[in-house]
């Protein structure tokens, strides 16, 4: 029983990453997609990056699994090999699926472009995110040290 | 082990323990132990002697294969003190549980780094890194950011 909770928290857990993920894409094609001038989506496309999605969201929650605890360097290196593996697979099941198919060719590059944008755009933030952080921390410590350093 | 205790106003505000015993064994050295810890000092041994040791010149505690050590500046003490107690004890002056076997002196924190996965790296006041892991770190943060709201 505790088995089958554990594995269906995870798999909605892995479902609303990949609608998350899923909807971004799709947004994003529906944008090319009007700038092409269609104004409708295949059935099949959206299953298709639906199932993509889901296929690396659970990549990246097996790989990156927020239950345990990766080093930096082991964090690091899940996390470029999710980042790569994602833009292959997308690249792959875009071009065999015809995603792109009657658009012009801009709109497979650009796509391919923000996808690339947005991993290094993620890497980029928790960069700087990291930074922040560690600077409010010691500055939280400093004036730990100095409220005991009165208080003694 | 009987405890008596002898209360007046003629012994003055300090109090005083004494300890009546035929021999200090271990039970002994316990107690004086836990008393001292009152004191801000913390009992260690090393080389063979007995150290009174400053609880302001502790680094951290660490627990290795059942027995209690206390990493100072310049010297390592084992301890009949348990984690628990030195956390318990030295909490309100700075002692948090950093993992499992270590007990932490926030004061010997040199400073701290934000790592992926929502670790903290502590560089101590020689130079030592101590990883605080992701359930830890959370304590940790808890703590610092109490004390800047005072």
């Amino acid at each position: 029983m505790k088995r089958l909770i554990r594995w269906s928290n995870w798999e909605l857990k892995n479902e609303f990453i990949a609608c998350g993920y899923f909807t971004g894409m799709l947004f994003w094609y529906c944008i090319i997609e009007i700038i092409s001038g269609v104004h409708e989506v295949s059935i099949l496309i959206m299953l298709e990056m639906f199932l993509t999605n889901y296929a690396l969201s659970t990549l990246q929650q097996i790989l990156l699994n927020s239950d345990k605890e990766y080093t930096t360097k082991s964090f690091i290196v899940r996390g470029t090999i999710i980042s790569i593996i994602s833009i292959i697979v997308v690249l792959i099941t875009s071009e065999l699926g015809g995603w792109f198919k009657g658009m012009p060719i801009w709109a497979s590059i650009a796509t391919y472009i923000l996808l690339i944008a947005s991993y290094v755009t993620v890497w980029i933030l928790f960069k700087l995110g990291k930074k922040y952080d560690t600077k409010e921390l010691n500055e939280q410590l400093e004036n730990f040290k100095h409220h005991m350093e009165g208080s003694k | 082990m009987r405890i008596r205790i002898d209360q007046s106003d003629a012994y003055g505000s300090e109090p005083e323990i004494i300890i009546k015993c035929n021999q200090v064994d271990d039970k002994v050295h316990r107690i004086i132990s836990l008393i001292d810890m009152q004191k801000k000092k913390l009992l260690g041994f090393a080389d063979g002697k007995e150290h009174v040791i400053d609880i302001n010149e502790v680094l951290y505690c660490e627990s290795v294969d059942g027995a209690v050590f206390i990493y100072a500046k310049d010297q390592v003490y084992k301890t009949t003190y348990t984690l628990n107690e030195i956390e318990a004890s030295c909490s309100e002056i700075g002692y948090f549980r950093c993992s499992k076997s270590m007990v932490l002196n926030i004061h010997a924190i040199k400073s701290l780094k934000s790592e992926l996965g929502n670790r903290i790296d502590a560089l101590l006041s020689n130079e030592e890194h101590i990883i605080i892991s992701r359930h830890y770190a959370k304590q940790l943060r808890a703590i610092l950011k109490e004390a800047s709201k005072l």
